[in-house]
Parts: C-alpha cells; sequence; structure tokens
C-alpha cells in the first residue's frame, strides 16, 4: 500500500456492482474466492420493507468494505468515488425508511413523536 | 465509543428448528476462532499499533467483528427459539439448557465457556498482525466446516458471507503487514 505498489494494485482494483458485492460478502472481484460449490444466492425480499431495508443493508456494507480497502490503499480514486457515490445514495433512503419504520440509531432525525419509538420491534434478531 | 445501529450487517432468517447445527455454530460466538475473540483481540491490540494506519484498520475490523457477533447471535437465537426442552435434552443440550435456559451464552461447541486466553496482543506491530491474519485464516476454515454441517440454505448463506468477510479481513491484514515489514526494516 501507500506508495508505487499501491498503484499498481489500484489500476487493477475492479468493484462488484451493489448488490453483487453484498450477496457475496466481498467488493472486489480480484480477491474474492468462491467456496467449493456453493454460490451466493440473491436475497428475495418479501415485503416493501424489507425491499428497502435490503437495499440500505447493501449500501451499508459497501461502505464498510470500501472503507476497509480505503485504510490499506488511502489514495484510491476509484474506491473513493465510490464510496461517496453510495453514501450520496443512501441518506435520502435512511431517511425515508426510518420514517416509516422507525429509527436506526439515536442520532435519526426520525424521533418526532411520543410513545418513544425506539423500543418498538421486531429487532434485528427477531424473523 | 460505540452507537447502535438497530439492523444486522446481513439478513438472516432461519424458520427451521435446528438444535444440533444451534450448538456447533455457538462456537463462532463464544469459541477459539469466533467472532467475539477476534472482535476484542482487535480492539485491544489497536491502542499499540505503531501509526494511524494499524490503528484504523484493526478499529474498523474490529467493529465489524462485533456486527458478526449479532449475526451469530442471531442465527442460534432463532435456531433455538422454539425448541422444547426436551428437544433439547434429545440434541445434547440439557446441560446447556440448565445453566443458560435458550439464552445465547459465549461457549465453544463442546460447551467450554468464553476465554480471553483466546486472544493474543503482544504490543508488537509485526506479531500482532500475523496473529490477526492466521486468526482469520482459523475462523474461514471454522466457516467451512460449518457449512459442510447443514443442508439448509438459509443457514448456509450467512454463513458463505460471514467466511468470505474473514478472507477480505485477511487481505487486509498481510496488506499492513508487508507495509510494515517494510516500515521496519524487517529481513523477510
Amino acid at each position: 500500500m501507500f506508495s508505487k505498489d499501491d498503484q499498481e494494485k489500484m489500476m487493477a482494483a475492479s468493484f462488484y456492482p451493489l448488490f453483487e458485492a453484498f450477496f457475496k460478502g466481498n467488493i472486489e472481484s480480484r480477491t474474492y474466492e468462491q467456496y467449493e460449490h456453493y454460490r451466493p444466492m440473491a436475497i428475495e425480499a418479501g415485503n416493501e420493507q424489507t425491499r428497502a431495508l435490503l437495499r440500505i443493508q447493501a449500501l451499508v456494507f459497501n461502505l464498510i468494505d470500501l472503507g476497509l480497502y480505503l485504510d490499506t490503499h488511502p489514495n484510491s480514486n476509484e474506491a473513493f468515488e465510490l464510496f461517496k457515490k453510495y453514501q450520496n445514495e443512501l441518506r435520502p433512503l435512511m431517511k425515508d425508511y426510518e420514517s416509516k419504520y422507525g429509527p436506526f440509531t439515536l442520532k435519526s432525525e426520525a424521533f418526532d413523536k411520543l410513545p418513544w419509538e425506539w423500543i418498538k420491534g421486531p429487532w434485528p434478531w427477531e424473523n | 465509543m460505540w452507537i447502535y445501529d438497530k439492523k444486522l450487517e446481513y439478513p438472516i432468517n432461519i424458520k427451521k428448528k435446528d438444535l444440533k447445527m444451534a450448538k456447533f455454530l455457538l462456537s463462532q460466538y463464544g469459541g477459539p476462532n469466533g467472532e467475539l475473540a477476534a472482535a476484542l483481540r482487535y480492539l485491544t491490540q489497536r491502542y499499540t499499533m505503531p501509526d494511524d494506519y494499524g490503528k484504523a484498520l484493526l478499529t474498523d475490523i474490529g467493529t465489524e467483528e462485533l456486527g458478526h457477533v449479532e449475526m451469530i447471535s442471531t442465527m442460534v437465537y432463532q435456531l433455538v427459539k422454539d425448541a422444547t426442552p426436551e428437544e433439547l435434552r434429545e440434541a445434547g443440550l440439557g446441560a446447556y439448557y440448565t445453566d443458560h435456559g435458550k439464552s445465547v451464552f459465549p461457549k465453544d461447541a463442546s460447551g467450554n465457556p468464553f476465554t480471553t486466553a483466546y486472544i493474543n496482543s503482544l504490543g508488537d506491530p509485526l506479531a500482532d498482525i500475523a496473529e490477526n491474519m492466521a486468526a482469520e485464516e482459523k475462523a474461514r476454515a471454522v466457516y467451512e466446516n460449518l457449512i459442510h454441517l447443514t443442508d439448509d440454505v438459509s443457514v448456509i448463506q450467512p454463513l458463505l458471507f460471514l467466511r468470505q468477510r474473514e478472507i477480505v479481513h485477511f487481505n487486509r491484514f498481510r496488506e499492513l503487514y508487508d507495509y510494515y515489514v517494510k516500515k521496519f526494516n524487517a529481513n523477510r
């Protein structure tokens, strides 16, 4: 990282599209390793809420993985451009989701009424 | 600080009860190569990293591992929640039920409780990052073993995701390791 080697690696960087990266668990096609015959499957959303949540989860995942990539490739324009693009896409989707289904974090702008919405389930481990 | 984000990193929706699988999976919560050990290992080591690259990477990967603790715990919870005490006993979880009910408690697949003996922190960047590369490979191998122990797609898919994350973390740690070898003029 960090020098001329890095420049060469950056040229080779190739990132999967949003959902492909999410389902595979890796943004980087160069380092993706399939396991035996097992293939990651597309996740089907059951309703409007889970469809909206899935897109948010995909965006957050891509931001996390691009963030790790940028930690060791801090001059990668390609990764940074994608990072900013996904950040911009995420913001309005979060706002819309939280206004309909409740806040993700205490920093949310969706707290506008009582009873206290934070406690409302389902919690993430419930299905 | 940390702030709770009320969603999973990757969705988990397991409908079919499988107590034996829950017992095996528990190891990736509280076992030697589990996610709790990973989170604590990285978040402990980060303070003595020699520069911002190490501090950032260990903070970020350690934080993601906390999200993986939540994923594994969710899988165990969903696999067990509809079980009767009788079924738990038949699956070899009678002793577990006695001490923990159906709560998700950090143990390995054989029932040994979590211990900080699973984590290493030497305060030496080359030793610590090499340790982490090995830890990621071991966790990858455990996920592969777990994938072989089930045919439930709703269990296999999140396990494939978690396995791939180990590969990504390994690659990032290797990049950091190679950089520290050069930085400290280590001859290897």
